[in-house]
């Protein structure tokens, strides 16, 4: 179902990359990518995933899953584990320990992200963990310098676990938070950006995906490769064309 | 090699990034160090910076115990600035100048992964050698010597194959746009300069303001006037 974007971003591998972030402009809506990544972690043997939901709610991912053709709720407890912080804010705002923590909420975020990932290694070789926006965080008190630190800090950890945890995690507006986005376009390994048609709406194509990747194969060889992909998300599952594709009729 | 033009007697060099090559700057500065034989370089904070704590310790209580002709690798400016404030990178920054044992200090500083915009321009002026990256090709090169000579020089770069070689090329300085050949006629097309004060001058007929009063029509009803306002051509009796 969405097998194609996937395999087009580079991100239907075994195993992902330590760091994957999704830049989304405003204008697009890039929730399709996380399914996607979800559906295809949740099939990998021996894999366990972390969702933290900050922009949309686990009973969401549920039904986008179930339209792309996998039911997250047979994997929940099992592989699967959920730190939905949006239904947990929305069932009690006043008592909700994510507003009404009195330390660093990001000391507690990672503290959570540390205990479900402990219980998932016991079972489990690889782990990801999937922060579905990360702009959530900025309204919730914290700084864009505390988020880039936790960034830092998520890396830092996938690194020290010889990448058996892969870090995703995604940003929407993305160009209201430039500074921020740049520089957590420079800690991961694959960014992609989500961006809007420059031209105008067009009913055949919703988006435009732009890959970028970084690579280094010795202290003065540094490489830059940038792919661009256009999207279609559909009712059960995404197309996706080469620039120019759309609309040519033989 | 753009080494033997950074590795020098200057004691603090800026790499201003307009590029994005920040994820590589720190082994880019060290290949340029070890091109140069200088083998005793330390990074400064030593480990990497993920506390998350809010609270923001000052950069200058930083212990330099350093040995004699110490190159240090300060970390990229945005991820400093994440944790310390702009105050305590400038100290830093003098501190390390003012100390015998060290020979020279690196900062990258990428123009886009920073918000505050003093920064750059600060740490320019307190710099010694500014290497700022254009594009994916050029680079200039500004050294301020003790003497008071200031250089400004303009290179032609490549990154690839092991090595990092610099070219200088002169700066192409735009010619004014020479002014549209005019067309060939039988007659005067230009405008001397008291033609022109005339043509100005002129009001052309479309442009004549006119008076508010003048043209308006003046009318008094009579009485007897039954005045429909719904058919105003009443009257007419067409």
């Amino acid at each position: 179902m969405a097998t194609s974007v996937l395999l087009a971003c580079g991100l239907n591998e075994q195993r992902l990359q330590p760091y994957t972030h999704l830049s989304e402009e405003s204008g697009v809506d890039g929730g399709f990518l996380i399914s996607s990544i979800l559906g295809q972690r949740i099939r990998v043997p021996n894999a366990g995933t972390i969702l933290i939901c900050l922009h949309q709610t686990f009973s969401h991912y549920c039904s986008a899953g179930i339209r792309l053709g996998y039911n997250l709720q047979m994997s929940l407890g099992k592989n699967l584990r959920v730190i939905d912080i949006l239904n947990d804010i929305a069932g009690d705002f006043g008592k909700s320990k994510w507003t009404t923590t009195t330390g660093n909420f990001l000391q507690l975020l990672w503290d959570e992200i540390q205990t479900q990932s402990m219980e998932l290694f016991a079972a489990k070789s690889t782990i990801t963990v999937i922060i579905d926006d990360l702009s959530v965080l900025l309204n919730l008190g914290a700084s864009p310098g505390e988020i880039m630190r936790f960034a830092n800090r998520l890396r830092q950890w996938s690194e020290g676990r010889n990448a058996d945890v892969a870090i995703v995690t995604k940003l929407n507006t993305c160009e209201a938070f430039g500074t921020l986005m740049n520089q957590i376009g420079e800690l991961c390994d694959i960014h992609v950006v989500i961006e809007r048609l420059k031209s105008g709406n067009f009913k055949e194509v919703d988006g435009k995906i732009v890959v970028k990747k970084d690579t280094c194969s010795g202290p003065f060889d540094f490489q830059e490769t940038e792919k661009t992909i256009l999207y279609k998300v559909l009712e059960r599952n995404i197309k996706i064309f080469n620039p120019g594709e759309v609309g040519i009729k033989v | 090699m753009i080494s033997n033009l950074l590795i020098n007697q200057q004691k603090f060099t800026l790499f201003v990034d307009n590029v994005g090559m920040e994820r590589f700057s720190d082994q880019l500065i060290q290949a340029l160090l070890k091109q140069q034989g200088q083998n005793s370089v330390q990074s400064i904070p030593a480990n990497p910076i993920y506390h998350l704590d809010k609270v923001l310790h000052d950069i200058t209580d930083e212990p330099l115990d350093l040995p004699v002709r110490t190159n240090i690798v300060l970390q990229p400016l945005a991820k400093l600035l994440n944790v310390y404030t702009p105050k305590s990178i400038f100290q830093l920054v003098n501190k390390l100048k003012k100390n015998s044992n060290v020979q020279q200090v690196f900062l990258w500083a990428t123009t886009k992964n920073i918000a505050e915009h003093f920064v750059v321009p600060f740490l320019e002026h307190l710099s010694d050698q500014i290497v700022t990256l254009l594009d994916r090709n050029h680079l200039t090169i500004i050294t301020r010597k003790t003497g008071g000579v200031v250089t400004n020089k303009y290179y032609q770069y490549q990154l690839g194959n092991g090595d990092f070689t610099v070219r200088e090329v002169k700066k192409s300085v735009q010619k004014p746009a020479e002014p549209e050949p005019k067309p060939e006629a039988s007659f005067k097309i230009d405008l001397e300069e008291e033609e022109m004060v005339a043509r100005n001058a002129l009001k052309l007929p479309y442009e004549r303001t006119t008076d508010a009063d003048v043209g308006q029509i003046l009318y008094t009803p009579d009485v007897d006037d039954d005045f429909d306002e719904e058919d105003p051509d009443d009257d007419l009796c067409i």
